[in-house]
């Protein structure tokens, strides 16, 4: 599921189902890293995409909290408010430059820009499946 | 939401394989509620031509990949998606791997002690291989099937509607 409208009312009404929140973090900082970062949030997009399809009955993911020169606490008081809310798991979906505590899903930095269509999405494919392998781990705890 | 087929494409990748995902020791209690409402795919008469030839069909269901576009609002875009798809004698089945409890992905004989089972990873829903749903596990109705067509010796799939293998 994802924060909007509809999908909102139904993970109040099928809340025992949906027990893993998503929380996505991307880098937006203006500094001489910023097309990593934008290639980042593109790739984040496209694997949120395809979780979403694969485990949008377990999974509530939430949109992607922008991070500031590294500050995490918008980060962590989301994860707080999703906790109080009753998640039974709460997952960061970041790349690996983030030193963040919790539980974290870490994806490979694709350059995706330079690829072509179906490159991009064999590369992207591979991340995703092994994000599944992952949540699917978490699930099995 | 409309949906519009503007192209006849198809992709030549497999959205994301066939991989077989277990999940054990998760036990939920059944939901007790009617079956979703339907809702069509393709807008009406319009059929997608995917890359498999009719003749390549078998009794084993495989991932068939098809795209379309899809205007939502200002924006266009281009869907992937795709269906289980076998054959039953003279008639080819084609489903949606949509699960019917809360929307995930099935995936035929993905859990490997249930190969002959569509399996949701999410809450561990099955299916038979009719689309219908098992009871005692969460799906709340059988799988939505496709219709589909011969387009020149290949398969083409069409709207979205109720599984008419069961009830
Ligand atoms: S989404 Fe719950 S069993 Fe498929």
């Amino acid at each position: 599921m994802f924060y909007n409208p509809s999908d909102l009312s139904i993970l109040k009404d099928e809340f025992e189902y949906i027990d893993t929140a998503i929380i996505p973090l991307q880098k937006i900082d203006m500094n001489g890293d910023a097309k990593i970062h934008a290639n980042n949030i593109e790739l984040i997009q496209m694997i949120t995409m395809q979780l979403e399809r694969q485990f949008r009955g377990r999974l509530f993911i939430t949109p992607s909290i922008s991070i500031v020169n590294d500050d995490l606490t918008a980060a962590n008081n989301y994860r707080e408010q999703l906790q109080n809310y009753g998640f039974k798991n709460i997952v960061f979906l970041c790349d690996k430059s983030y030193k963040i505590e919790g539980e974290v899903l870490h994806f490979n930095q694709i350059p995706i820009e330079s690829m072509s269509q179906d490159m991009k999405m064999e590369m992207v494919n591979d991340e995703v499946k092994t994000v599944m392998k992952a949540i699917i781990q978490i699930w099995n705890k | 939401m409309t949906q519009r087929v503007t192209r006849r494409q198809f992709l030549n990748y497999a959205l994301m394989g066939t991989g077989s995902f277990m999940v054990a020791g998760i036990t939920l209690p059944m939901a007790r509620f009617a079956i979703d409402p339907l809702f069509a795919a393709g807008a009406d008469g319009d059929f997608i031509q995917t890359s498999i030839r009719m003749d390549e069909i078998t009794d084993e269901p495989v991932k068939v990949d098809f795209t379309f576009e899809q205007k939502d609002g200002w924006y266009e875009s281009e869907v992937s998606d795709f269906a289980w798809v076998y054959r039953d004698g003279d008639n080819i089945i084609a489903f949606s791997p949509v699960c019917k409890h809360l929307g995930c992905t099935v995936t035929w004989g993905g859990d490997t002690s249930n190969p002959d089972m569509f399996f949701c990873p999410c809450h561990n829903g099955y299916y038979t291989k009719d689309g219908n749903n098992v009871p005692g596990t969460p799906p709340r109705g059988p799988l939505d099937q496709f219709e589909v067509a011969d387009s020149d010796g290949y398969l083409a799939l069409g709207a979205l509607g109720a599984n008419k293998l069961v009830g």
